[in-house]
């Protein structure tokens, strides 16, 4: 090979190489554009062109993972509400399946854009963490379980579990609720303490103990697995702890806050006056003002200001639907109803309220 | 063996000596033996009762699984999108297909010996169905009791395994003397799986107009969607293995080297190009790719060639190091990702191409196998970089045994040379190497699995830079083989050690160079040492592989045991846990079971525990 032959290689490759250079480094530079530490995660979630949602994706009716791998369920809707709220498309969503252990740490490192993983509503977790929580989207509360034959019934109270073994599992809150509760109301329980719910609920239907303890939505499910809904009954009616559990999203953004909290409520309003997807295209908004404004069916501002459409909640009962609906399709199955619990509407005693559409 | 001066090749016979010899001898040859066969008889049928009848009460629901299949395997890939799925096994089991092919041996077996394990196999079907419990007690508290096995369906099962077995005793009698090929055997196998395929009917979920949940028919065959699949896969398999038997009769060489290398290409492929749908447009490919794979091509060439000049190879210490300074230097600017691997590769080339590029046919061979190289990492990073455009109702692509599947194959795959090198590192001369490597070694050996994996995927964010953003598959992935790596790494150790010292000194004085004493005589001696250590550590990266459920990815287990069991919405199978874990617990066992068998093979073919 002559020198003249190696020159003419080696400058063609590396004009080759140059040129493909040249069309990289432009790609990289757009690449860096990206980088935004200072947006609001509206704008950055608009910007993506779908909501990045945190949820259990193994949990009863709150979220579940069906067959073809879609998710479903309670928590499971309201993130399809938001992105339906700010993309008029429902189905804009990516689902992360997060554990109990990870879950404020993946909000707070931004691998989600919003939170809805059953989780309930504490001080310290609103204070400490770096979270702020939207509008409780469900009422639970620490419930029991006994036996019919026991003689207990819907409406027990406290007092009726003098002298029974309670099953529980062991260093939780749920723990500690019971034995404050039982001392509160003069009642005599031996407490059996397990390592793991499952393994309560095990020893309940072992006979091992009379009754079992945990959040009231649980125990619904469990009742409706072992297909016992006349044999064994859940009370007190008022549970004995709280658990308010609804959307959590990262502090100091005041405008994602907005966004998520009146999509919440927006279901809640129209359930209020009674607008769910099969009668919200029909429905006289000019008899009622504020349906009116919240669906942006006059000039819509309200949604404008927000930094969404003006029809951005129309989407939202529209492809979703309001809140009774949500809770209906979801929780009914598995035998929660809203009659005379927390989460009946304000106007028959429970307390899912909404400030006014003005 | 030892009173047995028999120097017959093949063990004699044992001859059948009638059954009531047998039975004597046995099972009754005093009173006390002959309660003990009672009494054990009575256990052992009580057992499988208890088992049978576990499997076939009403209480089961088997239709959550058979339902829940897709869930299972692809979690939420979409149905659109399965051909790439079928592709990836249309690609492996082609090349299985041509690997078996070329290297069948004709082996051959004598219908005898199958037909007596066919008549084992029927005979305990036969047993078993003779035995099933037919009632069941379904409610404990109102006691009432629901037929199980009904009288008719147990005659009609008695009367197939029947046949069958007696069948396959006319064959042994008959036939006794023929002999069948392995390798056409174990394709009639395959064969008889897919006819199953259109003829065994699984109980499937189906719902009524108004969507609720009708009672499974269990006349309802397999969903269509997988048989007509399986069965073109098969008759692929089938070609390619013929295919393969070809090229190995006309003693193809170079299809000899393809193979392997095609085998370490397919699973990269399908992960950058086929199972996901790269977003690419043939200008950037052109305009980007076409020139680099062309540059790097026309570089290697004057590597190749003029590098070997008398004049310049004097000085290729100094190349070498060049070469590595601008891929480093290269590698931490801000370019194009297309530009940063290849020069790594280049300087790779520079320090071998003197010593394998001696004369003008293997100048030529290695300048093919730079430039095909070249092309085929550029092709994979075009795919593997640009976003894929496939849309995934749920958070991952990659879920169920897929998930599973990736992170066992990949894991394997990247901690076992990483594990070899670490090994070699802990017993390098050098300090600063071995002190690294055992550091990292005990580093991550000293804490558990499971907190590795909350460090990738809770931790790893905080340290990288704002922006760049690993996908959760990757992460568990790269902790996966980094742990796996480490125990990897002092296995092979074991395997160094066991080397005694006059093969070392034998390899310096025929001057071998380091590498050469390592890869010619150390380490093939080394692994071969090892290898039940090492399939013991694969087989349990598999079932570790179960733990990445902690970060919130669902494999195959966690399916299983937590989302089934949720499922109230659509066909509700709540509380199902007892069938899907069981379910689980047979597929891993398929798998672990079939890597065991197959390490026994590669051990009895090198001869371990002989010599």
């Amino acid at each position: 090979m002559n020198k003249k032959t190696i020159v003419f290689l080696l400058v063609l490759a590396l004009v080759a190489v140059a040129c493909a250079t040249d069309t990289a480094t432009e790609e990289v530079a757009v690449e860096e554009e990206h980088d935004h530490e200072d947006h609001s995660t509206l704008e950055e979630v608009q910007e993506r062109g779908f909501l990045k949602c945190g949820v259990s994706g193994s949990a009863v009716a709150f979220s579940e993972t069906q067959a073809d791998g879609s998710v479903t369920g309670i928590d499971a809707d309201y993130c399809y509400a938001v992105a339906a709220a700010v993309f008029g498309d429902y189905s804009k969503v990516e689902f992360t399946a997060l554990t109990a252990a990870e879950r404020f740490t993946a909000l707070s490192a931004g691998e989600v854009d919003l939170l809805i993983r059953n989780t309930t509503w504490t001080q310290s977790r609103d204070t400490e963490l770096g979270n702020d929580f939207g509008p409780t989207t469900y009422y639970d509360g620490q419930q029991l379980m006994g036996r019919n034959s026991d003689g207990l019934s819907a409406s027990s109270t406290l007092k009726d579990i003098d002298g029974l073994r309670v099953c529980t599992n062991a260093g939780t809150t749920t723990e500690k609720n019971i034995t404050e509760g039982a001392r509160l109301a003069g009642a005599a329980i031996e407490l059996v303490t397990v390592e793991a719910f499952p393994e309560a609920m095990e020893k309940f239907k072992a006979g091992e103990c009379d009754l079992v303890t945990t959040d009231g939505s649980g125990l619904v499910g469990n009742r409706a697995k072992e297909g016992a809904l006349n044999d064994w009954a859940i009370f007190p009616a008022s549970p004995i702890s709280k658990e308010p559990l609804g959307p959590v999203y990262r502090s100091n953004d005041s405008q994602w806050a907005d966004v998520v909290n009146w999509t919440v409520y927006a279901t809640f309003i129209a359930d209020e006056y009674g607008v769910g997807r099969a009668n919200v295209d029909s429905f006289d908004y000019d008899a009622n003002p504020e349906m009116g404004r919240l669906m942006g069916k006059n000039d819509g501002e309200l949604q404008t200001v927000m930094g969404l459409s003006a029809d951005a909640f129309y989407n939202v009962i529209k492809q979703v639907g309001n809140y009774d609906e949500i809770y209906s399709k979801n929780l009914n199955p598995v035998g929660l109803y809203r009659e005379g619990s927390a989460n009946a509407p304000w106007t028959d005693g429970g307390l899912i309220y909404a400030p006014p559409a003005r | 063996m030892s009173d047995n001066l028999n120097t017959q090749e093949s063990p004699p016979e044992i001859q059948f000596a009638g059954v009531n010899r047998w039975l004597k001898e046995n099972l009754f040859s005093s009173t006390g033996s002959s309660i003990l066969t009672f009494l054990s008889v009575g256990v052992i049928i009580g057992l499988f009762r208890s088992i049978i009848g576990f499997f076939i009460s009403p209480e089961r629901e088997w239709t959550a699984i058979t339902y829940n299949l897709r869930l299972y395997m692809v979690q939420a890939y979409p149905e659109s999108d399965f051909i790439r799925v079928w592709i990836t096994i249309g690609l492996v089991l082609g090349l299985l297909g041509l690997t078996w092919g070329f290297n069948s041996v004709s082996e051959k077996v004598s219908l005898k010996s199958t037909s007596t394990t066919f008549m084992k196999v029927f005979s305990s079907i036969f047993f078993l169905i003779l035995i099933a419990p037919s009632t069941v007690v379904i409610d404990k508290v109102e006691g009432t009791e629901a037929e199980v096995l009904q009288q008719s369906l147990r005659f009609y099962l008695l009367g197939i395994f029947g046949i069958l077995l007696l069948s396959s005793y006319f064959i042994r009698t008959r036939l006794a003397k023929q002999e069948m090929a392995k390798d056409y055997l174990n394709i009639l196998y395959v064969g008889l799986l897919v006819v199953a395929l259109w003829l065994i009917k699984v109980p499937t979920v189906t719902f009524d107009s108004s969507n609720v949940r009708l009672d499974p028919d269990p006349y309802m065959s397999l969903a269509t969607s997988t048989k007509i699949p399986w069965t073109f896969l098969y008759v692929l398999l089938v070609a390619t293995f013929f295919i393969g038997k070809y090229l190995s009769s006309k003693n193809i060489k170079s299809v000899k080297r393809i193979l392997p290398a095609s085998w370490l290409l397919t699973p990269l492929v399908v992960v950058t190009w086929i199972y996901r749908k790269p977003d690419f447009t043939m200008t950037q490919i052109a305009t980007l790719d076409l020139p680099i794979i062309i540059g790097f091509s026309l570089i290697g060439y004057l590597v190749i060639n003029f590098l070997n000049s008398e004049k310049l190879v004097q000085y290729q210490r100094f190349f070498v190091y060049g070469s590595l300074l601008i891929a480093l230097v290269v590698f931490s600017l801000p370019v194009v990702r297309q530009l940063k691997l290849p020069l790594f590769m280049l300087w790779i080339l520079i320090s071998i191409a003197p010593t394998i590029a001696n004369s003008k046919e293997s100048a030529r061979n290695l300048f093919i196998v730079w430039t095909v190289s070249i092309a085929i990492l550029i092709l994979l990073m075009r795919g593997g970089a640009s976003e894929s455009l496939i849309v995934v109702p749920g958070s991952s692509i990659y879920g169920g045994f897929a998930l599973t599947w990736v992170i066992a194959f990949f894991g394997i795959a990247i901690s076992f040379p990483f594990g070899v090198i670490l090994a070699l590192g802990r017993t390098s001369t050098f300090p600063i190497i071995r002190i690294i490597c055992t550091a990292l070694i005990e580093l991550v050996r000293s804490v558990p699995f499971i907190t590795w994996l909350f460090f990738g995927s809770v931790m790893l964010t905080f340290f990288l830079p704002s922006g760049v953003e690993f996908d959760e598959v990757v992460r568990a992935v790269v902790v996966t083989s980094i742990f796996s790596a480490a125990y990897l790494a002092e296995n092979v150790r074991g395997g160094l050690q066991s080397i005694s010292k006059g093969q070392f000194e034998a390899a310096d004085a025929v001057g071998l160079s380091t590498l050469q004493r390592i890869s010619l005589i150390v380490m093939p001696q080394a692994l071969r040492a090892v290898i039940p250590p090492i399939v013991s550590q694969v087989i349990s990266l598999f079932k570790d592989t179960s733990l990445v459920a902690i970060v919130g990815l669902f494999d195959l287990l966690y399916i299983g045991s937590k989302v089934i069991p949720n499922q109230s919405q659509g066909a509700n199978f709540l509380g199902t846990i007892q069938e899907n874990i069981l379910f689980c617990a047979i597929f891993y066992w398929l798998f672990t079971y079939s890597f065991a068998r197959r390490s026994m093979k590669i051990e009895k073919r090198l001869g371990l525990g002989e010599r």
